[in-house]
């Protein structure tokens, strides 16, 4: 690296530490255009999501915590995200003023702090945050995402389902008691754009959280975590047909639904971002790569084909908002992944001897 | 390469449980006009490994059709899945000869049916037992779609492991590799590598098999090589100077979950040293623990720190959370 090189990037680093500490002390960063730029146009099922990670820690205090993350999501306003997921308990892990789990869970209906600063932010900005805490239902304690909506409010909770033993054991991982696994059929979330799920942390090692959420037609799954979860992520985005934002301890990733990442965060910036369309579906090699040559004549740019051949897969999207991928699959008999493998699978059922 | 070269070496300065293993692509060889010259080239490409000494060697699927355009009916090429065909004697005595195991991927006829297979000839030059491929696409299924002549039956749900002189091994082919069940009931029935002879090379796919199962995929297939780790890295790919790829693995090593185990590993290295290599997968909290000391076993190191595999762990968190989870 050359003098000028190393000199440019030690200038970097100093400038995005005085990012940071201004950030902290509640100056805001010049160049934030939060209204809607002109010529933003998005096609119909376009969303804009970001995931932000947690790198920097440990912090001395909650309130360090949320100001630099809070920075760190101002940094992204003017992207103007649709979807902001947040890491795993983002306001109190690897925070070194520990409070009592009592003292730091919310109610999953009405916003408490935490909750409600995210949602003001949300409301502001118009778009969805998960918010991942510690929450309070009922008595209990669970290790949650709360989606937090446009206006702010609380749209849904998930509870995260694979605690680990150290979680779930009282006075272990958390000061003061312990959480419970969330139950194993939890809902989507519907919201204006599509289906939402979530999941978090040591989740990312079963597949039954996941499949429940496929079975629901899950488009966008958010993974609020600790560890970043690698190339479980990439599997789980694969299998089930679905983005998956993630938000961890160490990085923040977009995944497509080919398996394959679109973002990843880095040194240079915390977070992760993409405008990801939900009117594509996965397909199979073949034999969609026979029709291409006729789609293509037909559609030209209105569709937007890639062929993932480290995955197998072909994924298909509009890039017209006259157009719907579902009819143009039926135009030229090609089949969604998932209904490929059905048939199949009723083919070889059917001859297989036995 | 001088083909006279004496391949029959004492196999030295390996780990007892240190396999060699490759696999041949067919790139760069298709098409071809007759089975003879396929055969013909498949054996120059072969003879590239055998200064290697491998335990085991696989061939890409379907290997006296897939892409040769001299075309016979299933019945003519057919063999037998017990008494070895042109195709398998041929491979066999490449495998005595080598003194290894060969996948012969062809198409097999039994009761009346056909598979599409994979026979595993041991070092004998002896059929060792036969795969068949779990998953055929639809059109290799239903009669002259594909094949002329007829269609292939698919195979069991669960299909075999056998025993070789090194461990425990599965094989799938080309299509298994979009279904899960097929690879997990390998896993299941103790398979610690999986050798997978395909025309298309389905590459993540099969390193998340990798890692999901925690076993090694050799795969040879019509576009590339490879050798995949349990963790789905790849140990060995091809190129366009190599078609062809060969490598050790040790199959005494163990997979887990990072956390808490990861606070043992100092006093492990520190007993240990260089007798035990622990690897580190930072973005999966994943760790594999290998041996590299004939004398020490990776299960008794487990048990003496008390370190549970990864799906011991996993086992144990489920136990947890059903307890606690409200009903």
């Amino acid at each position: 690296m050359s003098n000028k090189e190393n000199a440019s990037r030690r200038e970097f680093i100093k400038q995005s530490s005085l990012g940071l500490g201004a950030g902290i002390t509640g100056v805001s960063l010049p160049g934030l255009k939060r209204e809607p730029v002109a010529g933003n146009k998005k096609l119909p099922r376009e969303i804009t999501v970001v995931g932000i990670d947690l790198v920097g820690w440990p912090d001395k205090t909650t309130d360090v915590r949320l100001k630099r993350m809070f920075q760190r999501m101002d940094e992204v306003a003017g992207l103007q995200p649709d979807v902001i997921c947040l890491p795993e308990l983002f306001d109190t892990m690897w925070v070194h003023e520990q409070k009592d789990i009592s003292e730091i869970a919310e109610d999953e209906k009405v916003p408490g702090p935490v909750a409600s600063r995210v949602g003001e932010y949300a409301r502001k900005h118009s778009c969805y945050v998960v918010c991942p805490i510690v929450t309070k239902k009922d008595g209990r304690y669970y290790n949650s995402s709360l989606l937090i909506d446009r206006k702010g409010n609380i749209a849904g909770v998930y509870h995260k389902i694979h605690p680990t033993v150290s979680e779930i054991t009282p006075n272990d991982a958390l000061k003061g008691g312990g959480v419970i696994p969330g139950a194993l059929n939890q809902p989507v979330i519907q919201t204006e754009f599509g289906k939402i799920g979530m999941q978090i942390c040591y989740d990312a090692n079963w597949t039954d959280g996941w499949d429940h959420l496929r079975k629901q037609g899950v488009e966008l799954i958010l993974f609020s975590s600790a560890f970043p979860g690698g190339r479980m992520l990439n599997y789980h985005a694969l299998r089930n047909n679905c983005y998956i934002v993630s938000s961890t301890g160490q990085d923040a990733r977009v995944i497509d639904m080919s398996g394959n990442n679109l973002d990843v965060s880095s040194e240079f910036v915390r977070y992760a971002w993409r405008t990801i369309n939900l009117e594509k579906v996965n397909v199979t090699i073949w034999p969609t790569r026979d029709r291409l040559r006729d789609m293509f004549g037909k559609y030209g740019e209105r569709l937007g084909v890639k062929v993932w051949g480290n995955t197998g897969v072909i994924t298909i999207e509009s890039r017209d908002p006259e157009l719907k991928v579902a009819p143009v699959l039926k135009e030229f008999e090609i089949p969604a992944y998932a209904e490929f493998i059905a048939r199949e699978t009723d083919v070889q059922n059917r001859y297989r001897p036995g | 390469m001088d083909t006279k070269m004496n391949y029959n070496i004492k196999k030295t300065n390996r780990l007892p449980r240190e396999v060699w293993a490759a696999a041949v692509s067919l790139k760069g060889l298709w098409p071809v006009d007759t089975i003879e010259r396929r055969m013909k080239d498949l054996f120059g490409r072969m003879e590239n490994v055998y200064a290697f000494e491998p335990d085991v060697i696989v061939i890409p699927e379907t290997i006296q059709m897939s892409w040769v355009k001299e075309t016979k009916s299933l019945d003519e090429i057919a063999e037998d899945g017990k008494t070895p065909g042109p195709i398998t004697t041929m491979l066999a005595k490449v495998a005595k000869k080598q003194r290894c195991y060969i996948t012969a991927p062809v198409i097999t006829k039994s009761n009346g049916r056909y598979y599409n297979s994979s026979i595993l000839l041991n070092r004998e030059g002896k059929i060792d037992g036969v795969f068949h491929k779990v998953r055929p696409t639809a059109t290799e299924i239903l009669p002259n779609a594909y094949y002329k002549g007829g269609g292939v039956t698919p195979g069991t749900l669960r299909p075999p492991v056998f025993k070789t002189d090194f461990g425990t091994v599965g094989m799938q082919i080309c299509a298994d590799a979009s279904w899960e069940d097929n690879w997990k009931s390998l896993k299941r029935d103790g398979a610690e590598m999986v050798l997978f002879p395909s025309q298309g090379p389905l590459s993540m796919l099969l390193s998340h098999h990798a890692w999901v199962n925690h076993y090694y995929i050799v795969a040879a297939t019509g576009e590339d090589s490879r050798i995949l780790d349990m963790t789905g890295d790849v140990i060995a790919s091809d190129g366009e100077f190599a078609r062809w790829v060969c490598a050790p693995l040790n199959l005494e090593r163990a997979f887990i979950h990072i956390w808490p185990q990861t606070l043992k590993f100092k006093d492990i290295q520190k007993k240990y040293g260089r007798k035990i290599s622990i690897k580190v997968y930072h973005l999966e909290n994943w760790a594999t623990i290998e041996s590299l000391d004939p004398d020490v076993k990776v299960r008794d190191v487990l048990k003496e720190y008390d370190l549970p595999t990864y799906d011991e762990q996993l086992h144990q968190s489920t136990e947890v959370q059903n307890k606690y989870r409200l009903a």
